[in-house]
């Protein structure tokens, strides 16, 4: 490609303002954690960190509950994200590949549930969980982030099979394999970026929720990350060293996951089926 | 190795009708080629055979088993898809092995199979690749090789070289030609170039708009067609069609005025004689028989527009780019030019006669 130099620094820039745009509030964090308190709240901000301490992260995992809502937080975005999948996966499927009665109906309702917004569900799912006795337990907050993440997984899963070309599967139906053989041995591994994406969007949303875990959850040693730190916070004085170290912390498994399964990210994993 | 045996085969999609009524059969170690225009049905015609698709009345028969309702692993079938379609994640031993895999045969004798395939197919180099790793050819080569060491017993091809660059074309139609031999599978091939259907068949089926034509080796249709229509696809370049009054009869022959070739009075034979005759009819002739210095015995003077020289020889056009051009075949060495007339000889027995509705006479 032969583009000019005008148009090569008008992307430069584009690039740079983005990356500086998403980056900058990071930075600030994570750069804030490891100031000393006065540096913090110093009239002038300083960009780069002229002091350094591990005081904040020793506080906040020697002297606070947040190792304890960590741990609730790592159990629930991690179950849901692996039962989003083991549903999403199988349903995405059977949208994709069988013929049922009424699929059409079906596949259009379930996006339904993005229509209402979370809180108006949130008084009647408080009543039904307290019925059979989920309140202040964790499974209440895996089945919701699951509820919640499944129809936009199960959409986004179908339109990646959907991208599989159908010779593919079809020369697997020639090659004798059942059905669930094709969708593991066949479509599973050609849908990996997808998978990746769910997973991720299932685990960030699971990570992030707070409206559903502060309702359905009481007791102090179940709350998760969101909830739980907003109460070490403290209502009428903010730590801000332990706000920057517990925001920092919560942002390590965010990144984890999309270090780890972003590898899934592979483009072109078709290339060479077909042409 | 099994017949092939389709009767009264009907398809449709929605409310189109895409297969209307088929009967056709392959015998064992037969190489049988479906061709047509595009969106004949020839691919929905393979895909019945294979179990891809339902027939919605109909039987199809693979030997002496009814395997009209059967599941397509189970009916003997191997089919080689126009792309490919291998299983990019898996490495071309994988591929190959899929099938086999499937049927539930054990490792050690799987490999052995692959191997002995791979080397039919000069894939050995290449068994631990990936398709994607692979050139067009090889690609097409693994996914014939997937066909293979399933030892089926009819294989289907899809056009399988279309999408291959034309000399690679010529080679895969050769290596094909052999596997067949060597193989003695009975094998339908779908394509829509006369020139494969020619060379590899043994018997043709010229499909059109979900019915058969006409069936017959391929010589069987170059010289002997049914109607305008296979007279038309088969041969290239295409057969010349100009209208004739039909000014009398005389011995068997029809007398036949043709404006177009400025000739009067010319005797064709007709297949059979109709008992009334026709007031006009066309009158089919190819390029071939229309020859500069040709063996015909009526000389015809035409204006050469067009010169298209291929070495050998060359094709004279009247009016290119017009369906109404006459094509002749010229010596390669002809002096004619565009502007001059150029005098063929037209060979009265090699024309054809078709009626209004493009039956032949
Ligand atoms: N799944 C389908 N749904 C609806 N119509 C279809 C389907 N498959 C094929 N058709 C129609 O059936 C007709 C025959 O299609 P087919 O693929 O058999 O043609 P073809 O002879 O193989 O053509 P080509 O040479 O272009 O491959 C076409 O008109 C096509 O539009
Ligand atoms: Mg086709």
């Amino acid at each position: 490609m032969n583009r000019s130099l005008g148009l090569n620094a008008a992307l430069v820039a584009c690039i740079a303002f983005f990356v500086t745009l998403v980056g900058l509030p990071f930075w600030w964090v994570v750069s804030g954690s490891i100031k000393i308190p006065q540096e913090i709240i110093a009239r002038t901000p300083t960009m780069f960190p002229q002091s350094f301490t591990l005081q904040h992260y020793q506080k906040l995992f020697d002297a606070s509950a947040y190792p304890v809502y960590l741990v609730n937080s790592l159990i629930v975005a991690a179950s849901s994200t692996v039962l989003t999948l083991l549903l999403a996966i199988p349903a995405a499927y059977a949208f994709f590949r069988l013929v049922f009665p009424a699929r059409g109906v079906l596949y259009r309702t379930i996006l339904l549930a993005y229509a209402f917004p979370s809180i108006v569900v949130l008084i009647p799912l408080f009543g039904l969980f307290a019925k059979v006795g989920l309140v202040d337990r964790l499974p209440a907050l895996i089945i919701v982030n699951v509820a919640f993440a499944l129809p936009f997984s199960i959409w986004m899963l179908r339109s990646f099979l959907a991208g599989v070309p159908k010779e593919i599967e079809e020369a697997a139906v020639m090659d004798g394999a059942p059905t669930l053989t094709i969708l593991r041995r066949i479509m599973i591994p050609l849908i990996a970026p997808g998978i990746a994406s769910v997973g991720i969007y299932a685990f960030v949303t699971a990570w992030t929720e707070y409206v559903f875990a502060s309702v359905l959850i009481l007791s102090d040693a179940k709350r998760t990350l969101p909830v739980g730190f907003s109460g070490i916070i403290g209502q009428y004085q903010i730590d801000w060293g332990l706000l920057l170290a517990g925001a920092t912390v919560a942002i390590v498994p965010v990144v984890a996951i999309f270090a780890l399964i972003g590898r899934g990210f592979v483009s072109g994993l078709t290339e060479g089926a077909v042409k | 190795m099994a017949a092939l045996t389709i009767e009264n085969l009907y398809k449709s999609f929605g409310a189109t009708e895409v297969i209307r009524g088929v009967s056709l059969s392959a015998q064992s170690g037969e190489f049988v080629v479906f061709v047509g225009p595009s969106g004949c049905g020839k691919s929905t015609l393979l895909r019945l055979i294979a179990g891809l698709e339902r027939s919605a009345s109909g039987s199809i028969r693979i030997g002496e088993r009814d395997v009209t309702g059967v599941d397509p692993a189970k009916r003997g079938i191997a089919m080689v898809f126009q792309t490919y379609a291998l299983y990019p994640h898996m490495s071309v031993a994988e591929n190959m092995g899929f099938g086999l895999e499937m049927a539930g045969m054990a490792k050690p004798e799987r490999e052995k199979l692959v191997r002995q395939a791979a080397e039919m197919l000069h894939l050995t180099d290449y068994l631990d690749r990936k398709p994607r790793q692979l050139s067009g050819g090889q690609r097409q080569r693994v996914a014939i090789g997937r066909a293979i060491v399933r030892n089926p017993d009819i294989f289907l091809f899809d056009e399988p070289l279309s999408n291959l660059d034309a000399e690679l074309r010529v080679r895969m139609r050769l290596e094909i030609a052999k596997l067949h031999r060597d193989l003695g599978a009975t094998m339908v091939y779908v394509t829509h170039d006369q020139v494969e259907a020619m060379t590899l068949a043994d018997r043709i089926v010229v499909l059109r708009a979900g019915l058969v034509e006409q069936i017959g080796s391929p010589m069987q249709l170059y010289s002997d067609p049914d109607n305008r229509f296979v007279a038309g696809f088969i041969g290239s370049p295409r057969m010349n069609f100009v209208e004739a009054t039909v000014t009398g009869m005389n011995d068997g022959a029809m007398l036949l005025d043709v404006a177009a070739l400025g000739l009067s009075g010319l005797s064709i034979r007709p297949r059979v004689m109709p008992e009334t005759l026709p007031a006009t009819v066309t009158l089919g002739v190819r390029p071939e028989h229309l020859a500069e210095g040709g063996e015909g015995a009526v000389a015809v003077s035409l204006p050469c527009t067009a010169i298209e020289r291929l070495g050998s020889i060359a094709y004279l056009y009247t009016a290119p780019g017009d369906d109404a051009t006459i094509i002749a075949q010229l010596r390669g060495a002809s002096a004619a030019s565009p502007g001059s007339a150029v005098e063929v000889r037209l060979d009265p027995a090699q024309c054809f006669l078709f009626d209004a509705g493009g039956n032949r006479i």
